[in-house]
């Protein structure tokens, strides 16, 4: 099983230290990411999917004093054993990342071009045209009209689009085999949105390039992820291949997050159903299931003991919770 | 606006917007020219008492800015609107202040929206103290009520902003905005800094509100499952133009302009099984600073002829109650 | 709910209460601005308490002890006229405080209307900060010589020349960070429920621009020390006879080579009253505005992956935040 993952995350917990103690953001997230496969984490801001991304690459280890338990194997060696040398090795060459905010990932004093030559060259020895010539190529590849031009605009001459693209290029410059993308289209328009995720969708398919996509928007999700992990409060809730994840949804929280999307084909008339209340703060966590005080169906046993992340159903989903087989026999019943 | 649209809907028109244009001059860099940017260029709709006008589009097609204008947040730079008959970009001051009671916004940011240093109580207490309202007693016991009607509790009154979630910072702002008893509310991306839950929530609040106070919404956002959600009819913006108006199912399950088509496919479905097909638009929305000749959509749409790149489209009545501002609708 | 939400609402409400509130802690654990802090309140109560503290008239001449070195009669020795440099040194630093105090709280509260109104009316400014400008251009002390002349030495005048000449520094400071709050969507808000200007500008603006104002107060406090010592060195300050700072400075200037404690200690105690001022103010900026000083330490901290940096720095402060 561990030699066909390209990323395979055990027990991950990722420990801040804050004015309130210790907490921990991620606690102890599993999953695994196949070669070529498009993997998604959704989740509410705060539920910790941001930072578990982060966590892989251990960009939160210099700035936060993040400290961190459990076992992250790419391609069978522990990130989190990799000394910071090494780790750099692995940042951009193997992994790269994109951000929402493109524009803040860039540095504005230096030209596209320069910024992509200047990753090409510092992973890959390139001679500075053929760098150029590569640069070119990618930029293309990642569908910027006239790239020749483009490579000596600064990124303030871009759209925010087109600098999610140029972030796009650099972070294929070393041809990585995971890229990780935190939130990319969520500071765009729809319709730019939409080039986006065709364009990462693209890469998987032709580069065979796997991907780590972190988002809240379970529509995005929908479009291009072939297996989705559900999050809440630091914990994976539910994790299912995407079909099944919208078919068949096991958690309460699932159900709810998929209930509450105005999506273009739900009846209008009737209102959302929205769940009660809000996530929990890290460090006042509540006693069982952390979905149990929201939860419609939680009962005494909810709210004592924590349920694990178990086999549910027979198309392979897995989800925290002590009811779901329960809940979703009710649920066939209302639909028969 | 056709007699048909007023036999369909017994109401009157709350607001009448005609010809409304707002241009900035926008300082070349390197140069001494200036450019005029035409952000919202002879917009003309009407609101009718009641309903939830929903006004999408991109980023930068110059809906916030509609919204800002009618409020005289900017000034217009031509055209009307007629407010029960008076036009508001011609009020006096006085009668200007007076105007704002009734007529409301939200805005998008609900960190951004509150004052860091005031507590809520103070913010709430603020428009009443403003049009001179009541006594401080009374005051407070309507603020207490105002807060259990957006559904907050009575301890809110002393919080501060920073110590509220973002979905409770935006019921005080819903607050904040309905305290007065505004028959307009222009509602400026209300949700869309919320997560889907929240969203779900504040939503579904919004329903109910309008309900209970009899408001009419102008309800400004990009996001198109939103709109659809709480709109009954939807005006599409795109450079500036109003390219697009229908009421909402209508405008869904038949768009007429070519953006709004792609627009609506471009939504992610929630539905990973269902077959779409994505008209994907090429290349980015242009620099409304350099807007193309004819039909401003032209560059990126699929179907343009010789006569859109030359002939600006005029809005026309293209079905019931359906108006598209395109050659070929 | 309910419950965590009433004790977190108690919890807010002891960590708000003032000793235990943020900003004091930051101001407390920076320890350059305790000192300084302190030293000014030492140098307060010292210059307030002199008529009981010193033992001699400062302007009572003794012919027959003139110019004798520190003893335990007189603890900072006497000058040429016999009078005593301890009685003196420390009226001087009373007028000092005085002269600093006034014109802080005249330029400031100048500087605060002048700002909050140029970056409120757009046409007012081009007229109100050009003067400003104009003034701004010339050196500080050659400006105040120059009106000190055409107004003639005395106390008042002083204060009137300093406050003038320190009012564009504030107004600036003020202007321009009134101009950012007045940019924020909390401000458009107020105007869309219909507030007057006014109340805008004083109630919603003006507090925004209080804690810049304060931290420029106390440097053009200290900065007012030094003009004014210098001035009265190069005699168009306070009148000769009174002792303040500068005219001790001055007067010890000829007796330099021999008698040493004529200008130490007077300029000792201009050099701790200005250094206290400065430290204040300092620690006083980094309570009132943290960010000044976590980006200073951040850009410091050179990292290696840049590109992501910023980035993570604000997922990490939100995640902490959401967590705190």
């Amino acid at each position: 099983m561990a030699s066909e993952n390209l990323l395979e995350i055990k027990a991950l917990q990722t420990y801040f230290h804050t004015e309130a103690g210790k907490v921990s953001a991620v606690d102890g997230v599993s999953l695994a990411v196949g070669a070529g496969e498009i993997v998604g984490i959704v989740g509410e801001s705060g539920c910790g999917k941001s930072v578990t991304a982060q966590s892989i690459l251990r960009l939160l280890d210099e700035k936060s004093q993040a400290s961190y338990s459990g076992e992250v194997y790419f391609e069978g060696v522990d990130l989190l054993k990799l000394s910071q040398r090494q780790m750099r090795g692995v940042r951009g060459n193997d992994i790269s990342m994109i951000f929402q905010d493109p524009l803040s990932s860039l540095n504005p004093l230096l030209t596209i071009g320069e910024q992509i030559t200047e990753t090409i060259r510092s992973h890959r020895k390139f001679s500075r045209k053929n760098a150029w010539q590569e640069a070119v190529r990618l930029l293309r590849l990642t569908g910027i009209p006239a790239p020749e031009r483009r490579v000596h605009e600064y990124p303030h001459q871009l759209s925010g689009g087109m600098r999610q693209r140029v972030m796009i290029a650099i972070a294929l410059a070393c041809e990585p085999k995971l890229l990780i993308a935190d939130e990319p289209t969520t500071a765009l328009d729809v319709t730019i949105q939409a080039q986006i995720m065709d364009l990462i969708a693209k890469l998987n398919r032709e580069l065979g390039m796997s991907v780590l996509l972190i988002t809240h928007d379970l529509g995005v999700v929908a479009e291009v992820c072939h297996r989705v992990a559900v999050m809440y409060a630091g914990q994976i809730v539910e994790t299912a291949d995407v079909a099944t994840l919208f078919r068949e949804p096991q958690h309460p929280y699932t159900i709810g997050l998929l209930q509450s999307i105005p999506s273009l084909d739900r009846d209008r008339t009737k209102p959302l159903q929205a769940v009660e209340g809000f996530v929990p703060a890290l460090h006042q966590l509540p006693k069982g299931c952390r979905f149990a005080p929201r939860c419609p169906h939680a009962d005494a046993l909810c709210r004592t003991e924590m349920p694990l992340l178990e086999s549910k159903g027979s198309s392979g989903s897995q989800a925290r919770c002590w009811h779901s087989e329960a809940l979703s026999q009710k649920e066939a019943v209302r639909h028969a | 606006m056709p007699d048909i649209a007023k036999e369909q809907l017994p109401l009157k028109p709350i607001l009448e917007v005609n010809g409304l244009r707002k241009y900035f001059a926008s300082k070349q860099p390197g140069s001494w020219r200036t450019k005029t940017l035409k952000a919202v260029d002879n917009v003309s709709f009407h609101l009718y008492e009641g309903e939830t006008y929903g006004l999408v589009g991109e980023s930068g097609c110059g809906k916030s800015t509609l919204g800002r204008t009618l409020l005289r947040l900017t000034e217009p730079t031509e055209g009307t609107a007629l407010y029960n008959g008076k036009d508001l970009f011609s009020l006096p001051g006085k009668e200007l202040q007076a105007s704002r009671k009734q007529l409301q916004m939200v805005f998008q940011d609900p960190f951004a929206s509150l004052h860091p240093r005031k507590s809520i109580g103070a913010a709430l207490t603020e428009p009443l103290i403003i049009h001179r309202i009541g006594t401080p007693a009374e005051r407070y016991s309507r603020v207490l009520e105002i807060l259990r009607v957006v559904g907050l509790q009575p301890s809110h009154y002393d919080r501060l902003p920073h110590e509220l979630s973002g979905g409770q910072r935006q019921r005080v702002v819903l607050a904040r905005a309905l305290i007065l008893e505004p028959k307009l509310v222009i509602c400026d991306e209300p949700v869309s800094a919320l997560d889907v839950i929240i969203q779900a929530q504040i939503l579904n609040l919004m329903k109910q509100l309008q309900q209970d106070f009899k408001l009419t919404y102008l309800f400004i956002a990009h996001d198109l499952g939103v709109v659809r959600h709480i709109s009954d009819r939807i005006g599409v913006m795109y450079l500036g133009k109003l390219v697009e108006e229908a009421p909402t199912d209508q405008l869904f399950a038949s768009p007429k302009h070519p953006y709004t088509r792609a627009l609506l496919s471009a939504v992610p479905k929630s539905d990973p099984a269902g077959k779409r097909d994505r008209i994907l638009l090429e290349g980015d929305v242009p620099s409304p600073l350099d807007p193309p000749t004819g039909c401003t959509f032209h560059p990126r749409c699929p179907l343009a002829t010789e006569r859109c790149r030359k002939e600006i489209p005029v809005k026309r009545e293209v079905a019931d109650r359906h108006f598209a501002a395109c050659h070929l609708a | 709910m309910t419950d965590s939400t009433v004790q977190e609402g108690k919890q807010q409400a002891r960590r708000t209460s003032l000793i235990h509130s943020q900003p004091v802690r930051r101001f407390m654990a920076n320890r350059t601005a305790v000192i300084g802090g302190v030293l000014m309140l030492l140098l307060i109560a010292a210059s307030l308490l002199s008529p009981w503290l010193a033992r001699f008239e400062p302007q009572a001449v003794d012919v027959v002890s003139r110019l004798k070195p520190p003893s335990v009669k007189h603890w900072f020795g006497t000058d040429n006229l016999g009078r005593d440099v301890f009685s003196r040194t420390l009226n001087g630093t009373k007028i000092s405080i005085q002269v600093g105090l006034t014109v802080a709280l005249v330029s400031s509260a100048a500087g605060l209307v002048i700002g909050l109104y140029s970056a409120y009316y757009r046409r007012l400014d081009q007229v109100l900060m050009r003067i400003m400008d104009g003034i701004f251009a010339f050196p500080a002390v050659l400006l105040a010589m120059a009106m000190m002349a055409a107004l003639g030495p005395n106390v008042s005048n002083l204060m009137i020349c300093l406050s003038i000449v320190f009012t564009p520094a504030v107004a600036r400071i003020v202007r321009s960070s009134a101009l950012v709050v007045k940019e924020q969507t909390y401000i458009e808000a107020m105007r869309a429920l219909g507030a007057s200007r006014t109340r805008i500008l004083w109630l919603h603006i003006m507090p925004g621009t209080l804690s810049p104002l304060i931290v420029q107060g106390s440097f053009v406090f200290a900065e007012s020390i030094i003009v004014e010592a210098a001035l009265s060195f190069l005699g168009a300050g306070i009148p000769a006879p009174m002792p303040s700072l500068g005219n001790l400075l001055s007067e010890g200037k000829q007796f330099i080579y021999n008698s040493w404690w004529m200008t130490l200690y007077p300029g000792f105690a201009l050099i701790l009253s200005v250094l206290a001022m400065n430290w204040f103010g300092d620690g006083l900026r980094d309570m009132l505005d943290p960010h000044a000083r976590t980006k200073r330490k951040r850009s410091r901290k050179g990292s290696m992956n840049k590109n992501t940096s910023d980035n993570n720095n604000e997922k990490v402060s939100s995640a902490t935040q959401a967590s705190s």
